[in-house]
């Protein structure tokens, strides 16, 4: 249960990267559920957004995105994968 | 060695030239000749003029050039692939060749690898072989621009004179589309002519590209990815990059500074256009270094300092008039200094906000719009969007951020990402003024706040 609850600050704290980092307006962290797809289809986010998600995170937490890295795409699918991607990634950096 | 497109498929090319990367294996010369041969087989047959080329694999798309052109058809070839783009143009008279599975309806012709018999391919006219680009108009329609064989094969060969040395050997992968003429001349044509690798693929984030990429390959990219790079360590000496090529914008000499010290050089700006074709060249070594002219490319600046060109392909090889304003040098080398017209550029793509407002409007939660740019640190595109009532209902429904995504939704069939508004406001009358003219003051004021979301919550750091 702790890790849920631990779990579920880190994802609150990605939500509010990701609104800062894409300078989101009229919306909250609360507003965006985990489990929502963050591109197309969902929150709606694009291509460039993509790129701009992708270098805030590796700035922010240190890690590295794996260049033979698969599933990229799955990995940034949603809050929820973002959180899990990039607590297993600080896992094998030691961070 | 540099072989005209004219003369590619009728010379003795070596057949395992190794010719593009694709999902389904590398391609050799042979490969391409097959399939070229199968397209044009099924173009004749079918005794088509003239065609939409649309692809989303450029390999696909050297095909399909090659198997029109050597069917004798006209090639129009739209800016993008997206359903509304396309819906301008494919018709019974001209049909789609694409690799895009029912991208054209009834009127389609599939590029699926299929392989024909090779037949005696005779050496194309590069006179006779039309080509019609477009671009975005200033009225929301997208403006033709004509131009033959022959001018796209002359500047291959001035692009190959200047950079054919540097490049030789070297792999192509990039991150822009080849429906522009930029990537179709960098990406595609040059490396196909000088017998280099390229990828099929368009890359969309580095990582992917940097996982496939060949050591010392060469980058086709824009201001929108390289102002966008991840924190790499730099490559290995042995595996950077001899060229990396940029379009569409000014690339700030920051990002310049940043991909040289992650991919080797100072990337290359590329300035021209659709209309003009590469016009000249620079490296940001400063950020006052001028553009130097490609090699038989003339110059000259009217009083207002509107640049004008001229070169073996330009349109019928006279001067032409660009929409930039330049300080010209003594040695035709110039500096940009802004743009003349109503066009915008955003992320480097030309935008007509005419265009963007006609679609916005076809909404039925939208009553009026003001589509335009707004000059923060980078310009953005902003919608002050006027709702109907169905459009308040949904406002209340879903909030104002989702509902500008919903409405970015709606547009993408037929705008580039580019051209979504990235920031809306929704408001109960657009501001005009007594004589019916918007109030810029009042619509660039609706976004001097930061958003109220931002207002709302506490900053947990």
């Amino acid at each position: 249960m702790l890790e849920n609850f631990a779990m579920n600050d880190f994802e609150f704290e990605i939500k509010k990267l990701v609104i800062k980092t894409l300078n989101l307006e009229d919306i909250t962290p609360e507003e965006i559920d985990s489990e929502e797809r963050l591109f197309v289809d969902g929150l709606g986010l694009d291509s460039i957004d993509a790129l701009e998600l992708g270098v805030a995170i590796q700035k922010t937490y240190g890690i590295k995105i794996n260049n033979k890295t698969d599933d990229l795409k799955e990995h940034f699918a949603s809050v929820r994968n973002l959180a899990r991607f990039i607590t297993s990634e600080r896992k094998v950096v030691g961070a | 060695m540099f072989t005209p497109l004219s003369k590619l498929l009728s010379s003795s090319h070596d057949r395992e030239t190794l010719v593009a990367t694709t999902p389904d294996g590398v391609k050799t010369f042979n490969d391409l000749s097959h399939e070229v041969a199968d397209i044009c087989v099924r173009l004749k047959e079918q005794n088509i003029r003239k065609l939409v080329l649309a692809t989303t694999s450029s390999y696909a798309f050297a095909t399909g050039f090659l198997a029109a052109l050597h069917a004798d058809c006209r090639i129009v070839v739209p800016p993008n692939a997206l359903p509304g783009m396309l819906a301008h143009f494919v018709g019974k008279d001209c049909p789609l060749l694409s690799d895009i599975e029912g991208a054209g309806g009834d009127h389609q012709i599939l590029i699926d690898g299929s392989k024909g018999a090779i037949t005696d391919f005779k050496e194309l006219d590069p006179d006779r072989s039309y080509l019609d680009f477009y671009t975005s108009g200033s009225t929301g329609t997208p403006k033709r621009v004509p131009k033959t064989l022959s001018q796209i094969e002359n500047e291959l060969v001035v692009l190959d004179e200047r950079w054919g040395r540097e490049l030789e050997g070297a792999a192509t992968l990039g991150t822009v589309s080849h429906q522009h003429i930029f990537g179709l001349y960098f990406k595609l044509l040059l490396p196909l002519c000088e017998g280099r690798l390229f990828f099929s693929q368009t890359f969309e984030i580095w990582e992917e590209l940097l996982a496939v990429a060949p050591p010392a390959a060469c980058f086709v990219s824009s201001p929108a990815h390289l102002t966008r790079i991840p924190p790499f360590d730099p490559l290995p000496a042995e595996e950077m990059a001899p060229v990396i090529f940029t379009a569409g914008g000014p690339l700030p000499f920051e990002a310049a500074e940043d991909a040289r010290a992650k991919f080797g050089p100072l990337p290359t700006e590329v300035f021209g256009s659709t209309e003009t074709g590469g016009v000249a060249h620079r490296q940001q070594e400063q950020q006052r270094t001028p553009f130097t002219p490609l090699p038989g490319m003339q110059t000259r600046i009217d009083a207002q300092g509107l640049l004008s060109v001229k070169s073996n392909y330009t349109d019928g090889k006279d001067w032409d008039t660009t929409n930039d304003i330049v300080e010209r040098l003594d040695d035709g080398s110039f500096i940009l200094m802004g743009r003349a017209n109503q066009f915008v550029k955003i992320e480097g793509k030309r935008i007509s906000l005419a265009e963007v407002e006609k679609y916005l409007a076809q909404s039925d939660l939208v009553a009026e719009t003001a589509v335009f740019i707004l000059k923060e640190e980078q310009e953005t595109l902003v919608a002050v969007v006027e709702l109907s009532p169905a459009g308040w209902q949904r406002h209340q429904e879903i909030g104002a951020f989702r509902l500008g995504r919903a409405l970015r939704r709606d547009l993408s069939p037929n705008l580039e990402n580019a051209a979504l508004p990235k920031r809306w406001r929704f408001v109960k009358r657009i501001p005009i003024n007594a004589q019916g003219k918007r109030q810029q003051p009042a619509l660039n004021e609706l976004f001097a706040g930061p958003g109220r979301s931002e207002l709302n919550y506490p900053d947990h750091d």
